[in-house]
């Protein structure tokens, strides 16, 4: 049996790999730098926990609005992305996270301050459910977004996304409806967010606005370019190994964040495709150590 | 038929007039070719004609109808198709994926068409049929960033062929390519001429110009200063002034 | 009490442009979001603090603190960003944004969690203008950056190390063929511009009486908003746009009271007026 620190740790890590697989949606495959991908998060956690604590429905359906309305919050939210390109995109990105932020802590309907507390774990049967279903669950959404990533990445939607991040310009020319398809990657990728949120939030039981800040932007962010953004596993392994990192370095407590943000710094400056990019040292070594077996196999 | 008739296109960059008052015609099946000497607007007439510059007076109608306010999407899939004077593959795609970013038109329109596979052998098929139309062989599978100038630009003509363009822009194409490789172009645009794809060519080398427009149209400074067959041209004085008396006198 | 707030809102916006317009002449050479910028602010503030300690002398710690900041510009472009100027956006981004954790963090661990008081009495006439009265304090943090406005808008319009200064921000490798050394003119940019934030990192230690090691974690992404609102790499813009911030941060929380938080105003000022203007309130284009 997994301990029970194991299993909220785990849980943790399953949810932020979540949060990156959507956000690489939007950043890594249609090439658009969105800093504020807590706020859909937060859309979706809140949405959830309004539905489940206030209109007292269950689980299930509050799951599925979150991800519905962080969703089409996205969508609506993507307009005013789409009027401004690469930096001022990224900027704009910024300023939705801290409008929605502030939304969430200055709106009693909201909780303000207080933030929403009595979402509870999901029931089935009448029961709830216990904190290694709960990571079943999570580790079943994790499915079914590598699922989505597989599907997508082999459709002409990944294709059109990819030319997209190549040169905008030369997209349109191509007949891609770049508009049309932006538009898809925020609301895919926003969903995903908000489905995200939603298990964040009965997973915590009690949400607060900070928990949709900014810092958490950034931290989805760097679990992406991390581990690779643009590929299926980049974000996965980031994920992992930055969601580890503070339970790791739990000893060196003092250091944790100097050396997260040096570790940042680091790989940006020397292995900008993050630790599993597909021209990192890693994976390249990985591949001219296979090749090389192969040869010392056929040399036999 | 007129395939794309222009008239009174007019277009400014702040006080720069990069077009004015630009007027002619297309009509089907014809290799139109324009001229002029550096910044006479070839390029912006391009930018105009696909959606990419909004003009600031003058109408374009391809196929009887305006263009104005017709994303460069939504001309490409009437089949205008182009290229980039200054090269623009998609550079970490591949050769092949660069093409197949162009077959997709027929599936992008419809959101249930755009979730199906690209990679499928047919469409493979098409695409690696269309590099080796160009004269490219070899790897398909490297990413176009790697290539050559001028393995970029036939790259281009074969990406702007996958759209199935009625009408197809080609902005200096034999730019940085050897003597052969020009011949072979310009064997490639009369072929696709003769296909029936009707072809504006922007062109600074004189012998592919002559060798396969039978009209031209000369800009200069952004105004239509002569329009007819290569010999008329040839003798008009404004444009030996304008242009080829430049090139004489160098 | 009106006229105490538009004081305040002026002070403020003045300590709002001397940051930003280092952000925005960073842009406009590198074309790279500079959020570690906040951390040079930041460290010009910690280091005005020492060097008063030691010197005694406001005037030569700020001095002090400008020199330091220039020179740790310089590191960070010459280390960070020019090696990776032909990569995506991201990724001097993500790297711009690990180097100023790094740095919230180094505060941290070597000053100490807590805010350093930075006990300097001002001596400083106070500015006036009708019943508009800027306290002393406020009066130095408006002189400082009118003098420093000053010097720079001379400095960019008169001599040719601006001409090629703006050359170069405009395009770079144009520029060159001229013969300038556009490196060395990036590096200068990336100087002036730090020493600004330091001094700005200065004005608010001793504003506030205080230094601390997330001072900068506000005016990072904040910042970035006002120089979007005026226009990402145009230096009037950012200096229009942080005193219009500064003032309706003021005014609009100070005296009309809505319920909205302070830092978040810049953000919502920045969206609307991107709806309309998507290239800012003086970009081009
Ligand atoms: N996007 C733009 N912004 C500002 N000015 C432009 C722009 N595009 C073109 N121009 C200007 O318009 C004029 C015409 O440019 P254009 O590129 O159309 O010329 P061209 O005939 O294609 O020249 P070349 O033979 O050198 O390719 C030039 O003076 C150019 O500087
Ligand atoms: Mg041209």
């Amino acid at each position: 049996m997994l301990s029970g620190y194991l299993v909220t740790v785990l849980i943790t890590i399953g949810i932020y790999i979540i949060l990156a697989l959507s956000l690489n949606l939007i950043t890594g495959y249609a090439g658009q730098i969105s800093l504020g991908h807590a706020a859909f998060m937060g859309i979706g956690a809140y949405t959830s926990a309004l539905f489940y604590t206030k209109a007292g429905l269950g689980f299930w359906p509050s799951f599925l609005l979150a991800g519905l309305v962080a969703g089409l919050l996205g969508t609506i939210l993507a307009i005013p992305c789409l009027r401004v390109r690469e930096d001022f995109l990224a900027i704009t990105t910024m300023g939705i996270n801290f409008v929605v932020e502030a939304t969430f802590l200055y709106i009693p309907f909201f909780g303000a301050g207080m933030g929403i507390g009595g979402i509870d774990l999901p029931h089935f049967f009448g029961q709830e459910i216990s904190k290694s279903g709960y990571l079943a669950l999570v580790v079943l959404v994790i499915g079914l977004m590598i699922a989505l990533d597989r599907w997508l990445t082999r459709s002409w939607i990944g294709l059109a996304w990819a030319a997209i991040r190549e040169d905008e310009e030369a997209a349109g020319a191509m007949g891609i409806d770049v508009v049309r398809f932006k538009v898809l990657a925020f609301a895919l990728g926003s969903a995903g967010a908000g489905l995200a949120g939603s298990l964040y939030a009965h997973f915590l039981t009690f949400i607060m606005p900070v928990n949709f800040s900014f810092a958490q932007s950034m931290v989805i962010l760097s679990m992406v370019v991390f581990g690779g953004i643009g590929t299926l596993r980049g974000p996965i392994v980031g994920a992992i190994v930055l969601g580890a990192l503070p339970e790791i370095s739990r000893p060196a407590m003092e250091y944790r964040t100097l050396v997260y943000g040096l570790l940042l710094l680091l790989l940006m400056r020397f292995q900008p495709g993050g630790i599993l990019g597909e021209h990192s040292l890693l994976p390249r070594s990985w591949r001219k150590l296979c090749t090389a077996m192969q040869n010392g196999k056929t040399g036999q | 038929m007129a395939l794309l008739e222009i008239d009174q296109l007019t277009k400014a960059f702040g006080g720069v007039t990069a077009l004015q008052d630009v007027a002619f015609e297309v009509t089907e099946r014809e290799i139109l070719g324009i001229i002029g000497p550096n910044g006479a607007g070839k390029t912006t007439l391009f930018n105009c004609i696909t959606g990419m510059l909004i003009p600031d007076r003058g109408v374009i109608r391809f196929r009887g109808q305006d263009t104005h306010g017709r994303k460069p999407h939504e001309l490409a899939l009437r089949g205008i198709a182009r290229t980039f004077q200054v090269v623009r593959p998609f550079p970490t795609l591949s050769l092949l994926n660069n093409v197949l970013v162009a077959s997709g038109h027929r599936a992008y329109p419809s959101l249930r068409a755009a979730a199906a596979p690209f990679s499928t052998p047919a469409a493979r098929e098409a695409a690696q049929a269309l590099l080796a139309r160009v004269g490219m062989t070899g790897e398909f599978d490297r990413p176009a960033g790697t290539l050559p100038l001028g393995l970029k630009k036939r790259l281009e003509i074969a990406r702007a062929l996958a759209l199935d363009p009625a009408l197809l822009l080609l902005d200096e194409p034999s730019g940085g390519l050897r003597h052969e490789e020009s011949l072979q172009l310009l064997e490639l645009i009369r072929q696709l001429n003769q296909e029936g794809i009707t072809i504006i060519l922007i062109e600074h080398n004189m012998p592919i110009v002559m060798g396969v427009c039978r009209r031209l149209v000369v800009l200069d400074h952004g105004v239509k200063i002569a329009e007819g067959d290569p010999s008329a041209i040839q003798r008009h004085p404004q444009v030996i002034e304008a242009y080829l008396g430049k090139a004489a006198r160098g | 009490m009106l006229f105490q707030q538009i004081a305040n809102g002026i002070a403020t916006g003045a300590v709002y442009a001397l940051t930003t317009l280092g952000l925005t002449m960073v842009y406009g050479v590198l074309r790279v979001l500079h959020v570690a910028h906040a951390g040079i602010y930041a460290l010009g503030a910690y280091v005005g603090l020492v060097a008063f300690r030691f010197l005694e002398s406001f005037w030569l710690s700020l001095l002090v603190a400008m020199v330091v900041c220039a020179a740790a510009g310089i590191l960070v472009e010459r280390f960070l960003y020019t090696p990776l100027l032909h990569l995506p956006r991201i990724v001097p981004l993500i790297g711009s944004i690990g180097l100023f954790i790094a740095m919230e963090e180094a505060f941290r661990i070597v000053a100490g969690p807590y805010a350093l008081a930075y006990e300097t009495e001002i001596r400083f006439l106070s500015l006036g203008l009708g019943p508009l009265r800027l306290t002393a304090p406020q009066s130095l943090i408006f002189t400082v950056t009118m003098l420093l406005l000053g010097l720079l808008w001379l400095l960019l319009s008169r001599s040719t190390l601006g001409l090629a200064m703006r050359a170069t921000a405009m395009d770079a490798d144009t520029t060159a063929t001229f013969g300038v050394d556009t490196r060395l003119i990036v590096s200068l940019t990336f100087a002036i511009g730090s020493a600004l934030a330091g001094a700005a990192g200065v004005l608010i230690g001793v504003y506030d009486n205080q230094v601390w090691p997330t001072m900068g974690s506000i005016p990072a992404y904040k910042c970035l908003a006002i120089v979007v609102l005026g226009g990402l790499g145009n230096i009037p813009g950012s200096v229009l746009a942080s005193f219009l911030i500064g003032l309706a941060e003021t005014l609009l929380i100070g005296v009309v009271a809505i319920p909205f938080p302070r830092d978040a105003l810049a953000f919502v000022a920045m969206i609307l007026v991107l709806m309309f203007r998507p290239r800012g309130l003086l970009g081009k284009g």
